[in-house]
C-alpha cells in the first residue's frame, strides 16, 4: 500500500498540528508527501508541471488531502492543483484516478462536536467536504470517511498517542478499519520497532506479537462459530 | 482480565517505558487497547454462543 499526501497549507513549517503529522508520516516507509504550497512556490512561473504531477500519482493506492478547514473547505492551493492537474481528460477520459482510494485529513481550530445540525456551526464534516466525495465518485476513486483533527492544541500527551496511531492507520492500514485489519496493522508496525534493539527486547517484542495474533486468531474462529450458529436458526 | 490479556499489559506497559520514541510508546499503547478490544470481543462472542446453545427454544 502507498500513499502519497497532498498538503495544501499557506504556513506548513510553522503549524504545529501539521509538524506532529509530519513527524507521524515519516516512520512510514511507504508514505510520501507533497506540500502543494511549496510547489507553486518554488516555480518561478508560478505554474507547475502538469504531466509531471499526474504522472507522479500512478504509483499511489492511496491519495490523501490534508489541510486546515479554511471557511468550510480547504485553502486555495488545493483548489488551484486540482483545477491544474485534475483535468477532464487525465480524470474522465483516461479514468487514471479509478482504483485509487481518496482520504482526507482535515485539521480544526474548533470542536468537532460543534459540526452537527444544532450545534454552533450547523453543518457535519461530511456535509462541507461533499465536493471531495463527489470529486471522488466522478474519478472512480473509494471515498474514505474523512479524519478530522480537532483542537490539536488542547490534546493532553495520551490523546496525542491515540491520534497519532489513528493517522498512521488512515494513511496506510487496509479500510476498512476492522479489528483484523488493525491487528494486523499494528503487527506489521510492531515489527518495525524491532529495529536497533537488544536482543532480549526483539524477543520480548515477537511474543508480544505471537499473542496478540493467537488472541485474534480465537477472536475470528468465535466469530465463525456465532455466524454459523445465527444461520442456522434463522 | 484473562492472564493473556494480563500479561500482554504488562509486557507492552515495559516496553513503553523504556523506548524513548513516541511513536513507539504510541504503539505499544495501541496494542494493549488492542489486546483488551480482543478480548472483549472473544468474552462478547463466546457469551453469544452460550446463549444461542442453551436457547429454551431448543429444549
Amino acid at each position: 500500500m502507498k500513499t502519497l499526501i497532498l498538503i495544501s497549507h499557506p504556513k506548513f513549517e510553522d503549524s504545529g498540528t501539521q509538524q506532529f503529522l509530519k513527524t507521524s508520516f515519516y516512520s512510514l516507509d511507504d508514505v510520501k508527501y507533497q506540500v502543494i504550497d511549496e510547489l507553486y512556490s518554488s516555480s518561478e512561473s508560478g505554474q507547475i508541471d502538469v504531466d509531471k504531477e499526474q504522472a507522479a500519482m500512478t504509483d499511489f493506492d492511496r491519495i490523501v488531502f490534508q489541510f486546515p478547514m479554511y471557511w468550510y473547505s480547504s485553502p486555495a492551493s488545493l483548489k488551484q492543483f486540482m483545477d491544474d492537474v485534475f483535468t477532464r481528460n487525465y480524470v474522465v477520459a483516461n479514468r487514471s484516478l479509478k482504483t485509487k482510494e481518496l482520504g482526507i485529513v482535515v485539521t480544526l481550530g474548533d470542536s468537532e462536536a460543534d459540526f452537527q445540525a444544532g450545534g454552533k456551526e450547523q453543518f457535519t464534516i461530511s456535509e462541507l467536504l461533499r465536493p471531495f466525495q463527489a470529486f471522488a465518485n466522478k474519478s472512480g476513486m473509494t471515498y474514505l470517511k474523512p479524519f478530522v483533527v480537532n483542537q490539536f492544541g488542547y490534546k493532553d500527551p495520551t490523546e496525542k498517542e491515540q491520534l497519532l496511531v489513528a493517522y498512521l492507520q488512515y494513511l496506510s492500514a487496509e479500510m476498512p478499519l476492522s479489528l483484523e485489519n488493525r491487528e494486523q496493522w499494528l503487527v506489521a508496525r510492531l515489527q518495525a520497532t524491532k529495529e536497533g534493539k537488544a536482543d532480549d527486547q526483539v524477543q520480548a517484542i515477537d511474543l508480544v506479537i505471537n499473542s496478540l495474533e493467537d488472541q485474534q486468531a480465537t477472536v475470528e474462529s468465535l466469530k465463525q462459530d456465532v455466524k454459523m450458529i445465527r444461520d442456522q436458526e434463522e | 482480565m484473562n492472564d493473556t490479556t494480563t500479561w500482554l499489559i504488562n509486557q507492552l506497559t515495559e516496553l513503553k517505558q523504556d523506548d524513548q520514541s513516541f511513536i513507539n510508546k504510541s504503539l505499544y499503547q495501541a496494542a494493549i487497547e488492542l489486546a483488551k478490544e480482543q478480548e472483549k470481543r472473544a468474552q462478547q462472542s463466546q457469551d453469544e454462543l452460550d446463549g444461542r446453545i442453551w436457547s429454551p427454544d431448543k429444549w
